[in-house]
């Protein structure tokens, strides 16, 4: 069942001369427990595509379908409820609140809902455990090494029962071992809790962890696939990403 | 807590200094207008706590209006009137006392006292002075003296000891006889019996006071009304105004400073704004963040408002706590002079709760005022600003739209300056202030390269470096200079109105005086009530050889409306050989028309306010109630330009006021006579007149021009203080800037950078800005001190533009010293980042 419809999705930045289309109508659907991840060059939209999806950015044209709400024909107040309340968010620099604490960060988009701090810390705490991250809870951000920081910003997007978490390049900044951590956690999401996850990525091996591959370039989809499972997938997608290149 | 007070503390807590550095702006300006708030309560407080003290225990004191003495038959009128029982009059006057012979309190001469002459057989029933040693007061003789319990310790006088008081007929002697136990916060005052107080203050058959006690069961306030209709409207029933004028004096002296305190609180927002400005700048990703996980642009501008609430309120909080610790340490500075000067205990009031609601407003209102926008546009951040990469604010645009509004605002404000219309002049400078924050974006470029150029001979490379971070940070580093320009702004148009008023003075002086010496009290108290001179001490300086004209002054105290104005009494036929006056309106011939009954002459400033031409009736207070006098001159002299006043004869002071004692001789020699050749004599014929000095009027012009200048200096010093926030906003800014270059200077650390290299960077660009505040600065400054004299010339002040260059010198020195200080801590901090972990540095 669709979760989320993106149709014929244009945007472009600046004007004039130095006008550049970051996407050029651009046809997306996922479905409800979707693992997506969206691959392609650098400027090619990838990152457009999630902002857009994500209610961070409003197209020129086209629209995007979340459930039964259009995005596109919200006002600030209607995407802020949604981005708070429907939407996960986990960020390649993990973003996270320098100034609080991991249980604290986790507990933010519930508090922001008028959440008491104590419930909304006992959900974090649930979050942050489930993630093995039990004995980190009071720790500041720069007191975590970066595979933490990450799972402690997963954990907040996850904190709201989210029906779509967007990922845009959420192993960027970590070690090989941390990102095939991060992946790992990401597909059980999807297997065992039936979230949506969609997620941007350069890392053909960190792809390789989605169900199914969308590759941008110019800011048009040029390859939409299943992923199998028993295929030896990373090198797959690696020489998939350098046909299109 | 909710999670926006959280953040916010958060947040403060996590930039110590930074809080610390915008708090103590808070609290600078809160504190500056709770201690002048404090001060001006106490100050008056104490001027009118000896005459409110009398009320409490009579049932009635009568006394004029103006303080003013009047005929001793009002005592008759009072005593037979219904419903009074007892009435007892006084007489009292201050008196300066000789440097030479005063007695010491606390190792300062006593330079002034109240004179007070009693009723020795009705004062005790009627109000009673409690005598501890020595005779009482029924027994008191004509030379005898009760003294308080506090002088007879501070100046350790024992009973027969000579105290000599001037007096009108020169001095007398009177021997202490007894001590008096001595009323909190009362002033300093000695009594003796009412002819001697009489005969010594010049005042014969005239009182100052009377206290009457009523018959039992008498309806109070109406016997007090029925004495008051039956004296006139020149009389007060009871003494609870105080020596208005002195009054009006203190307030008119803290005025500027209350206002000083406010423009440190308007500095104190410009550093709060600024601060939040930057925290914008700083936390745009985080804002980014915060609105891409759901917050609201309501609760990120919440968070941020909480913030300068926080701040605000903490600042107003120690401000003031801050400014009643600098309110008791000036009042416990200026009590012992206060108490030798003016012969008053002062004693701190608790801080009026208005003075707090004021200091609360200013403090907590204008703190959270001054973020607002701020807020406002870290609520407007995108949530997209969480996913970009971090390195500093993109380039934002100048609008055109703002350039050219503050161009055509310039321009207008240069052509309001040409007008030579003061009215345009000053829509002018507002035009042409705001101006310079709209261009300033625009402009801060092309003004740094002027100064770049000058900083090229010692350090060319890193003033290129700094110019080119001044270029990106364009609005930002507009509006630290214009927080300099605005400080330095205020120093110089101070500093030219101060040097205005006193080249305008002392051109007065020169035009207006033409006597060669002047006799007069060394401290000339204000108002009525100061022991003069009969007029045997001008006939005595006139018949010294040499001298061509000896004439006076007398000074009396009256009312118009609700205006006190100050009465001058002038012989019309001698005045103009020794003096003259700038006419606004009449000739020198309105000086001899003062000789017909009921003319007076107003100054500039009384007829501005009430509007009065020649020929007008002006209605005057007396003790007998009100008369009509005509205008026949408006005119200044030097002696009366800052206070309401009117020149009359001595005739018709003596009629309508009973003044008849000289405050001050004029004394002008002979053609040809040199002062040195008379000096002796005059000094020696003044040996009789011991209250009173001789002064060259040449040498009382540079006395006064040097305490203009003093008072210049200690101008200087204060305003230095204003330009503290300035320093605090420069070094705010370099501090996020630098912050924000990390990992740039990672980089020049990396590829061969000194320390010292990295450290002069951020030296140069601070100066360069401090050097475009200052240019600006001085321009702006100039103009508003040309508006402000020419305003005070309009109000019938005298001042005359001068441009202000030992201010101008001032403030280019300070912009310097302050932009070399305030890049200490931000070059230090570039310096010393790990260049490893600078260039990782997000």
């Amino acid at each position: 069942m669709a979760l989320i419809t993106a149709t014929q999705l244009v945007k472009t930045y600046a004007e004039g001369a130095t006008a550049v289309r970051a996407l050029a109508g651009v046809s997306l659907t996922l479905n409800e427990g979707d693992f997506v991840a969206v691959m392609g060059p650098s400027g090619c939209g990838k990152s457009t595509l999630l902002h857009l999806l994500g209610g961070l950015d409003r197209p020129d044209a086209g629209t995007v379908k979340l459930g039964s709400d259009e995005l596109t024909t919200l006002d600030d107040e209607g995407l802020t409820l949604v981005r708070r309340r429907r939407i996960g968010f986990v960020f390649q620099s993990f973003n996270l609140v320098p100034v609080m604490s991991a249980i604290e960060n986790v507990a933010l988009p519930l508090t922001l809902d008028g959440v008491s701090a104590s419930v909304a810390e006992g959900k974090a705490k649930v979050w942050l455990e489930r993630l093995g991250l039990g004995d980190r809870v009071n720790h500041l951000p720069d007191q975590l090494s970066g595979g933490q920081q990450q799972r402690v910003a997963i954990a907040r997007a996850l904190v709201t029962e989210p029906v779509l978490l967007l990922a845009d390049e959420p192993t960027g900044n970590l070690d090989s071992k941390s990102a095939d951590d991060i992946a790992r956690l990401l597909r059980s999401l999807s297997d065992e809790h039936r979230r949506t996850v969609l997620m941007v990525t350069h890392d053909p091996r960190i792809a390789a962890s989605a169900r199914r591959l969308v590759f941008l370039k110019d800011g048009v989809i040029v390859d939409d696939q299943n992923l199998s499972a028993s295929l030896d997938t990373s090198s797959k997608v690696r020489s998939q990403l350098e046909a299109l290149s | 807590m909710s999670a926006t007070t959280t953040l916010a503390l958060r947040y403060l807590l996590r930039r110590k200094t930074r809080a610390a550095l915008t708090t103590t702006a808070i609290v600078f300006g809160v504190a500056l207008v709770v201690a002048m708030g404090g001060m001006v309560p106490t100050l008056t407080a104490s001027l009118t706590s000896s005459v409110l003290s009398s009320v409490e225990q009579v049932d009635a004191s009568i006394s004029t209006t103006t303080q003013a003495p009047f005929p001793a038959d009002v005592l008759t009128r009072v005593r037979a009137m219904q419903g009074v029982k007892l009435a007892s009059g006084r007489v009292q006057g201050m008196v300066s006392l000789p440097a030479k012979s005063a007695p010491q309190l606390n190792g300062k001469p006593i330079v002034s006292l109240q004179l007070v002459g009693l009723e020795r057989d009705e004062v005790d029933p009627v109000r009673p002075v409690t005598v501890t040693e020595g005779k009482p007061v029924k027994e008191l003789s004509a030379d005898d003296v009760l003294v308080s319990e506090t002088l007879r310790d501070g100046a350790k006088l024992k009973l027969g000891d000579a105290l000599l008081v001037p007096s009108v007929a020169g001095s007398r002697t009177f021997h202490v006889a007894g001590f008096v136990s001595t009323r909190p916060g009362g002033i300093e005052s000695v009594f003796v019996t009412l002819p001697a107080a009489q005969e010594t203050l010049g005042l014969t058959a005239q009182l100052s006071q009377v206290d009457v006690r009523f018959s039992e069961g008498v309806d109070a306030p109406a016997t007090r009304q029925a004495l008051l209709t039956a004296l006139g409207s020149g009389y007060l029933a009871e003494a609870s105004r105080g020596n208005t004028q002195l009054i009006d004096q203190v307030m008119r002296a803290a005025m500027p400073m209350q206002a000083f305190g406010v423009l440190a609180m308007v500095m104190a927002g410009f550093i709060i704004f600024i601060t939040f400005r930057t925290v914008v700048v700083e936390r745009r990703r985080d804002l980014g963040l915060l609105r891409a996980l759901g917050a609201s642009q309501r609760t990120v501008l919440a968070m941020v408002t909480v913030e300068g609430l926080l701040l605000g309120v903490v600042g107003t909080v120690l401000g003031i706590l801050v400014g009643i610790g600098m309110e008791r340490l000036v009042i416990s500075g200026l009590a012992p002079v206060w108490r030798s000067q003016v012969g008053l205990v002062l004693e701190p009031q608790p801080t009026a709760l208005k003075t707090l609601l004021v200091a609360v407003v200013l403090g907590v209102g204008g703190s959270v005022l001054s973020c607002l926008a701020p807020a406002r546009q870290a609520s407007r951040v995108s949530p997209r600003e969480a996913m970009r990469p971090s390195g500093g604010d993109a380039r934002v645009p100048v609008s055109r739209v703002r350039l050219g509004v503050g161009i055509a605002l310039g321009v207008l404000g240069v052509v309001g300056l040409i007008t030579g219309v003061l009215a345009w002049q000053s829509v002018g400078a507002l035009c042409f202030i705001v101006a310079v924050f709209l261009v300033g974006p625009s402009s801060i470029v092309p003004l740094t390269s002027v100064f770049r150029r000058g900083l090229d001979v010692v350090m060319a490379q890193e003033g290129k470096l700094a110019q080119g971070n001044v270029a990106r940070q364009r609005h930002r580093s507009s509006i630290t200079a214009s927080v300099m320009t605005v400080a330095l702004a205020i120093i110089v148009a101070l500093a030219a109105l101060t040097n205005s008023t006193i080249e305008g003075v002392v051109s007065q002086i020169d035009r207006t005086l033409g006597a060669d010496f002047m006799v007069m009290p060394p401290t000339m108290m204000v108002g009525s009530g100061s022991v003069g001179a009969s007029a045997d001490l001008a006939r005595s300086l006139s018949a010294v050889e040499g001298v061509d004209v000896a004439t006076s002054l007398r000074m009396g105290a009256s009312r118009s409306g609700t205006q006190n104005v100050s009465l001058v009494g002038i012989d019309p036929q001698a005045y103009l050989k020794v003096a003259a006056m700038d006419f606004e309106a009449g000739t020198p011939e309105s000086v001899g028309q003062l000789a017909q009954p009921r003319t007076l002459i107003m100054n500039a400033l009384w007829a501005k306010q009430t509007g009065a031409k020649l020929q007008d009736q002006v209605e005057l207070l007396t003790p007998n109630g009100p008369v009509q006098y005509r205008v026949v001159g408006i005119g200044n002299d030097v002696l009366n330009y800052r206070v309401p006043s009117a020149y009359l004869s001595q005739a018709s002071l003596q009629q309508d006021f009973q003044v008849d004692s000289d405050l001050l001789v004029f004394v002008d020699l002979k053609q040809g006579v040199s002062s040195q050749s008379v000096r002796a004599e005059l000094e020696q014929r003044l040996e009789a007149w011991p209250g009173f000095i001789l002064r060259g009027t040449s040498e009382w012009r540079d006395k006064m021009l040097d305490d203009g200048r003093k008072k210049l200096n200690a101008m200087y010093v204060l305003l230095v203080v204003l330009v503290v926030p300035a320093l605090i906003a420069l070094a705010n800014t370099l501090g996020i800037n630098v912050l924000e270059r990390v990992r740039e200077i990672g980089l020049l650390r990396a590829i061969g950078s000194t320390q010292r290299q990295v450290r002069r960077l951020v030296l140069a660009e601070s100066l360069l800005l401090a050097c475009v505040g200052a240019l600006v600065g001085i321009g702006v400054g100039l103009w508003l001190g040309l508006i402000t004299v020419r305003a005070m010339e309009s109000f019938g002040l005298v001042a005359t533009f001068r441009i202000p260059v030992s201010g101008i010198a001032t403030t280019a020195v300070i912009a310097l010293v302050f932009g070399a200080l305030a890049a200490v801590l931000p070059a230090r901090h570039a310096s010393r980042l790990k260049i490893v972990s600078a260039l990782r540095h997000e």
